[in-house]
């Protein structure tokens, strides 16, 4: 079945960044009102780039491996090409757009397209696309 | 018509699965390349034929607006719409059909209960008691209309077996308590509550009860009046018949006390400018066209229930619940939540290290249809401390075939996702 894919049952398990970071310059919270999962997000800002990522949180295999894969991106990152990033990625897994795209998102387009599975491909993205929006 | 009789004939065999199952098209359909298997009637149930037929015919030959018109196609519509209030009437066994309101559902009901009853009856330092294993609908309307008169909502808790203690009720049960509303049987838990006695209890005290019998209709027969219930609701989209239908059934003593809940056509005796007069119960509740082709589907689904009864239904639910009960509770990882001793066909679970909606997405992958997540009922998820279950809910038309391929799609998806 294609949406186990072992990227996503590898990242689910991915705890490289997760944990609580109360003290952080900002915190997300990305909930999922139909299934109870949710995600925290904590990072500051310094000179324009993202630093000191970590999440925190409870969801299923693939709200939790999306959420892992995005924290991993926005490490170190510049805000501006994040921006972009998260947006290009949403565009990629709810539209089906193509392009030029990491592989790694192949597995998330494809867990998008099980019935009612879209928000976990995408629910800590959106957060942090509004997070952007609101900035801007 | 052939067609009818055909079915005719094959209802009279009092219960015979296959027979029963041919009425349900729906069920012989696919599903991602396997047979559907469907286990979330706890939602919606799936419609025979006679509903499907009954619907169709009033389009095809009957439909006009009700209660409004000289013409002949009105007066059939209206004929056929007030016998469809008298057959929920006698399903119910309530004492006249004037005390049967019809609804889009049991939401609907519970918000008319709440504002009609609550704006005239509850008032600062007023108590509201509802249980903890209540349905959203069951609970919010009451909330807001606590908020809007200054009542308390008070809780009933649930203990880990997923049942209430009487106790613990009659100690809520103060002179401050105006109505008690309660869940007839979990949708979560598949709980039976002892509500006779939970009536009886709030009579001693002068409380009217509401039930909540939106998951009690699918499953047992309602007798409104052996229970003594004020207030008794449900949805008719979980019994076989057609979404957006619902009753109400409310003792006349207080429909006549209660305040319309809209305003509109068909619920007036005189408009003037400066004043209106309501028409009586049940119409003072039915503001505007209802959904009179859903209400006659209705009326085929409680025929085609009493057809088939609900012992023979009962028999056949409980046998598979007996079933999947001990096949499920014996794959490693799973925990079911809700054990009570009364239970419907009903199956919450668990599975240790992995989400309700990963296993529900593979169960689909095999045609196999469940619910998951929180089912509507977050405070008791967070009685439970879990944020969701996966939910089997069996129907009388569900086999033990359809258990058992649960169980192997079950012990499948716990292999790939808990490696
Ligand atoms: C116990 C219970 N109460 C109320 C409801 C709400 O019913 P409806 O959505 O048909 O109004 C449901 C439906 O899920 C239910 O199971």
């Amino acid at each position: 079945m294609d949406l186990y894919d072992p990227l996503i049952l590898e990242y689910q398990k991915n705890d490289t960044h997760f944990g609580k970071r109360p003290e952080a310059g900002n915190h997300l919270q990305a909930y999922n009102p139909v299934c109870g999962d949710s995600f925290d997000l904590y990072f500051d800002l310094e000179g324009g780039r993202m630093k000191d990522v970590r999440f925190s949180g409870y969801g299923c295999a693939v709200s939790r491996a999306s959420t892992a894969i995005l924290v991993e991106m926005m490490e170190g990152e510049k805000v501006e090409e994040l921006s972009q990033i998260v947006a290009h990625y949403l565009q990629f897994v709810e539209s089906g757009k193509d392009g030029d795209i990491p592989s790694k998102w192949i597995p998330f387009r494809k867990a998008g397209q099980y019935p009612g599975r879209m928000k976990c491909a995408t629910l800590a993205w959106h957060e942090l696309h509004n997070f952007f929006t609101k900035r801007q | 018509m052939a067609f009818r009789e055909e079915i005719a004939v094959r209802s009279e065999n009092r219960f015979d699965l296959e027979s029963i199952r041919a009425d349900f098209p729906i069920l012989d359909r696919m599903v991602r390349g396997n047979p559907l298997v469907y286990l979330d009637n706890g939602a919606s149930s799936q419609k025979p034929l006679q509903v499907i037929e009954a619907i169709t015919e009033y389009y095809l030959g009957t439909h006009a607006n009700v209660h409004r018109g000289v013409h002949t196609l009105s007066q059939e519509a209206t004929d056929a719409f007030e016998r469809a209030r008298r057959t929920s009437q006698s399903f119910l066994n309530a004492g006249s059909a004037e005390e049967v309101i019809f609804t889009s559902g049991t939401t609907e009901a519970i918000n008319l209960v709440a504002n009609s009853f609550g704006l005239r009856f509850l008032g600062e330092g007023d108590e509201v008691l509802i249980s903890g294993m209540e349905h959203h609908a069951n609970i919010v309307p009451w909330q807001m209309i606590c908020a809007r008169t200054g009542a308390t909502l008070n809780i009933i808790p649930v203990e880990d077996d997923g049942t209430i203690s009487l106790e613990k009720y009659a100690s809520l049960l103060t002179e401050r308590t105006r109505i008690v509303s309660v869940v007839h049987v979990s949708n979560t838990l598949g709980t039976i509550n002892p509500v006779g006695q939970m009536i009886r209890m709030a009579h001693e005290r002068g409380i009217p009860v509401l039930l909540d019998g939106a998951q009690a209709v699918p499953h047992m027969k309602i007798d409104v009046r052996a229970l003594d219930a004020d207030f008794y609701v449900t949805s008719g989209h979980k019994m076989l018949g057609p979404t957006g239908t619902g009753l109400l059934y409310g003792k006349m003593e207080w429909l006549h006390k209660m305040e319309p809940y809209q305003g509109g056509g068909e619920m007036i005796e005189r408009v003037t400018f400066e004043k209106t007069t309501y028409a009586p119960p049940p119409f003072k509740f039915e503001a505007g066209t209802p959904n009179i082709a859903g209400f006659i589907g209705l009326e085929a689904a409680m025929q085609y229930i009493q057809r088939i009864g609900y012992d023979a239904m009962r028999m056949q639910e409980e046998k598979i619940l007996q079933y999947a009960t001990e096949r499920l509770s014996g794959i490693k990882g799973v925990r079911l939540i809700g054990t009570a001793p009364e239970k419907v066909s009903v199956i919450s679970f668990i599975v240790d290290g992995a989400h309700p909606f990963d296993v529900g997405t593979i169960l689909d992958q095999q045609g196999i249809a469940v619910r998951t997540g929180h089912h509507c009922t977050q405070p008791l998820m967070d009685r439970y401390c879990i944020p969701g279950t996966v939910r089997a809910s069996f129907a009388f038309y569900n086999t033990i075939e359809e258990a058992e391929k649960l169980a192997t799609s079950l012990e499948r998806a716990i292999s790939m996702l808990v490696a």
